[in-house]
Parts: structure tokens; sequence; C-alpha cells
């Protein structure tokens, strides 16, 4: 490898609580912003990564939606909330061994339905009852990842002595980084207080651990460091990445709600970029819920096992804390889009984009994905410098 | 308890009467289990829970207990997998509290549990508490058998120390 992949472009399509367009329709629009975004114009792409939400409305169909020719790369990728951080590894390595010189990696999605309730899409037991064992669970009332977590949650609650208030303060912080995000969906302050008194989602999560659901698509292009140079925005170079994929055994001794795929993910990412988890200035944690948080930054050896909520509670993922964390609100208050929800708030960090939320130094920025109930992890170290 | 087989083969649960000690206990019933519909490989799982017998699957090279929905055994991936019946009893492992809200506007609210089986393996399904609606982890659990109209019989876990109906 004699030069270094980096991301070059970052688009938004309108997100949140947006209905008439097709995930289609904000696949589109969020290429072509990141297109813009990086100095290029579509012509300019010939690879084409995507991944589409639980809906599977985009797809590689996609390439004639954007009008693209000749493209080198294109393809559907699937591990759900770890694909994000996955299409921007893949796409290094293509620009990397010359398979492609421009890649656009897209997520779309449109959960939202008026008049629904957010998590809908989620937990229909009609879409998601099948036949046979495999439809026990969800017969019985186990359907949505809420209800997975909450059992994982509670794991690891008895196991670590992890507390509720712990997680709360996981969900404080968010609103205190997301106050100076002006793209976040939920801006206002909350307390512990406030977040101990929310309605029950599943015990032992509130409303307020669990993640916003948005409609929207968000898009980066890929390119090689060199190539950076020459367009519009700074280089976020992509320094290290990783996956990591636990396949928990349904048997007393699976590790499932105490350990997750992180734990390889993130030694994989942090080896491949030679830095440990003192280097790392700015985490951006995917956030689908507070409990995630905490698992995440144990696995990633920002703290050891079980003493996660114990981190989180001491204030340090605040602003102006010694870990600063999810730092434009994440998941839990400023837009789910899955993966790019943790990868778009790092790119704008290394860039120095952040505006009131900038963190300093922004040299090393860790960004994770994760993916079904834990099932699937992905790492990426993004910094400001290529490697040297 | 129900023998813990140790010979590994098909079983056949046509042939017996409904009458077993274990068979679907009217008395023992949670809100809102949905119809399901078994498939060919499930055919002997759910046979089983209409006569009140809780069958999981064992590996032909060691005999290690698996999970119903298992096509390869999770210790040493042997691919031979023959049901064997379980003695349905285990203790809960986590434990999760349900809130909905119903058609009608009106909030309830059920318990889930992950069971950790006599056996070895984890079950996830419907549990009936007693007095506490999360009950801690190690609380003993064993399985009931529901029928549910318009589709085959569930088991489901009733906390071990509240069941009355046991004989």
């Amino acid at each position: 490898v004699t030069d270094s992949a980096a991301i070059v472009g970052l688009g938004f399509s309108d997100i949140g609580r947006r209905y008439g367009k097709s995930a289609s329709e904000h696949a589109v629009a969020a290429v072509i912003d990141a297109v813009a975004d990086a100095g290029l114009s579509l012509s300019d792409l010939d690879g084409l990564l995507v991944n589409p939400g639980l809906r599977y409305d985009i797809g590689p169909a996609l390439q004639r939606s954007l009008g693209l020719r000749d493209l080198r790369l294109l393809l559907q990728l699937q591990a759900y909330g770890s694909t994000a951080a996955t299409m921007v590894a893949m796409a290094s390595r293509a620009v990397l061994t010359g398979e492609a010189t421009a890649v656009a990696c897209v997520f779309a999605d449109t959960p939202l339905v008026p008049g629904e309730r957010s998590g809908a899409v989620y937990d229909n037991p009609e879409s998601r009852l099948k036949p046979g064992i495999a439809g026990l669970a969800v017969a019985e009332g186990i359907v949505g990842a809420n209800v997975h977590y909450a059992l994982a949650a509670r794991r690891h609650m008895s196991h670590f002595g992890t507390t509720s208030e712990q997680f709360a303060a996981i969900a404080v912080s968010a609103r205190k980084w997301s106050r100076m995000n002006p793209m976040a969906q939920f801006r206002e302050p909350i307390t512990i207080e406030e977040h101990q008194a929310s309605r029950w989602i599943v015990e032992p999560l509130h409303l307020l651990d669990c993640c916003i659901v948005s409609n929207g698509g968000i898009a980066v292009i890929v390119s090689r460091a060199d190539v950076a140079r020459s367009l519009r925005q700074p280089a976020v170079h992509v320094l290290g990445w990783g996956q990591g994929h636990p396949g928990y055994t349904d048997l007393g001794d699976s590790e499932f709600g105490l350990v997750t795929g992180a734990r390889s993910s993130g030694a994989a990412a942090m080896r491949m970029a030679e830095v440990t988890p003192a280097d790392i200035n700015i985490r951006e944690l995917y956030d689908c819920y507070t409990y995630t948080v905490v698992i995440t930054l144990e696995d990633y050896g920002f703290c050891g096992k079980g003493e996660g909520g114990p981190l989180a509670a001491s204030g340090a993922l605040e602003p102006g804390g010694a870990l600063p964390t999810n730092t434009g609100g994440g998941q839990l208050a400023a837009y789910y889009m899955w993966g790019m929800t943790p990868l778009s708030e790092a790119i704008i960090q290394v860039r120095g984009q952040g505006g009131h939320r900038q963190v300093w130094p922004n040299d090393i920025v860790l960004v994770s994905g994760n993916g079904g109930m834990l099932d699937h992890h992905s790492t990426l170290i993004l910094g400001t410098h290529e490697r040297s | 308890m129900g023998g813990c087989s140790t010979t590994i083969r098909p079983l056949s649960w046509g042939r017996m009467s409904g009458a077993d000690r274990h068979s679907p206990d009217e008395s023992i019933t949670v809100a809102d289990l949905l119809p399901l519909e078994s498939d060919v490989a499930s055919e002997p799982f759910f046979a089983a829970t209409a006569h009140g017998k809780l069958l999981l699957r064992r590996c032909s090279a060691h005999g290690h207990w698996n999970q119903p929905a298992a096509l390869v055994c999770e210790r040493c991936w042997d691919a031979e997998l023959g049901w064997a019946e379980a003695s349905g009893l285990g203790s809960v492992e986590a434990c999760a509290v349900v809130h909905r809200r119903g058609g009608d506007g009106s909030d309830y609210s059920y318990t889930v549990a992950i069971v950790l089986l006599k056996e070895g393996p984890w079950l996830r399904g419907r549990l009936r508490p007693g007095r506490d609606s999360a009950p801690r982890r190690g609380t003993a659990v064993r399985i009931a058998y529901q029928r549910v109209t318009g589709g085959e019989t569930l088991p489901i876990f009733v906390v071990a120390d509240q069941d009355s109906t046991d004989s």
C-alpha cells in the first residue's frame, strides 16, 4: 500500500420526520449532495455501495436512478447498523488497489409512516412472524430490537451491577452535545430524573434509553488521499478498519449482552491504524440504546469490562469531559441513519467543521457500527493526517 | 420430570395420547400469544408441545444439547442432530417487561425471558411471572404449554415457586 484512502465528500438528504419521499429519492439526494460537497460531479463516480434499511428499498438499481455509467464496483451490502463503516472499508480497499477511484457509499430508509408509531416497522409482529421454531419468540412477544436489547441490557446489569441511572448519564450527555448540533432532531436538555420518569418501553429500558427513528439518507465519497488534496474539503484519512461478528450461541456460556464484536473489531482497526485507545481524541459510537454505548466503551478498552456504567456516570463523555463521545448527539438525540450517524459526525469532527460542538484535538476519531441484536460490529479509525 | 433421552433418534409423538402428565394446562395462560404455524422442520417439536413435552436438538457426535432451531451443533459443528426430550426445567438468565398500547388505547405489559434450560441451551419466550414482574437471574422456572387458537401449542415459562398447578 503506497497511498492511503480518504473520505472526500459527505452528503445528506432532508433527514427527520419527513414524509413523501421514497428511500431512492433520499439516496439520490444524499449522493448528489456528497458529490457536490467533494467538488466532484456524478460522472466522476466509478463505484457505488448501497446499504438499504429494513425495508430494502434501495439496491443496485440506484445506479440507474443516479444515471451512473460504467461503474467498476457496485454492490448492495447488509449487516444492518454495522454496514456503513464496512462500506467505507470496502471502498478504501477498492481505491487502494485501483479497482475504483471514487466510490459513493449510501444509506437511505423511510421507516416512518404518517400516523404510525416510530418503531412500527421494527416491531410489527405480522411482518416478522415466520412459521416454525423461527417464529416462536415472536409469537410469544419477543419482537423488535427494543425487546432483545432490553434482555441484553438486563444481563449486563445483573452481571456487572450496571444501573439505569448510569444509562441515563448517556442520554443526558447526548442532549448536551445535540444542543450544539443544528441538524439534531432533539436539542432540549434532559436530566437524570427526567430519564428515570420517562415511560417504560421494555424494562429495563425507558423511552429516553432508546434512539429516535428518522427518514432520510446519508452518503459519503471515498477516494485516494492524493486525489483528496485537489478537492474541496479537508481530507478525512481512513487509517484503520475492522469487523467483529461474535456469532452468539444459544448456549449457557453465550456472551450475548456481556461482550460484543467491538472487542475484536476495535482491536483490528486500532492495530491497523497503529493507535491505542489512549490515542483516540473523539469517539462516535453506535448508540441505538444508551446501553450500547456502555458496552461498546468497555469492549474498545476505554475502561475495564463492567466499568462502562460508572465511566458514563462520571461525566467523561460530555462536552468538556476527558473522553468526548457522540459529539453530535448520536442516534439518541440527533438523527437515526444506522451506521451513517456516527460516521457523518466523525467526518464533521475530523474536518473541524463542528461549530460550537467542535472538539480539539481532533487528530484521531473512532467510529463504531453495530447491527442486528449486537450480532455485527464494525470500526473505523479516521484522522486528519495520513498514517506516517 | 420427563426422561432425558440419551439415544438420538427421531421421536414420533403422533401415537401419544393427550393424557400425559405435562399435557397443556388450561389454567396456565398468558394473553396475546400469536397463532404460530409449524413448518416441515418443526413438526416433531410442535407435535411434542401439544403433548406437554419439550424437545431440543442433540448432536449425534457427542450428545450436546442445542436449542430447537439449531441446524448445526453449536458446540462441535456436528450437522447430524436428532430430537430429544428435555426436562422442561430451567432458570431465568435475563428477563424484560414489554410495555405496549393495545388497539383500544389501553396500556398493558407482559414479561419475556431468556431461560437457561437444565440441559444447557437457552430458550427465549414468554414468562408468566409470580409476584415480581421481572424475576431475578437464577429464579427457577418450568415450561408450561399453552394452546393458541389457530396455531400450535407454545411452550411458555412459569416461575416454579409460584406454580400451584404442578403436580
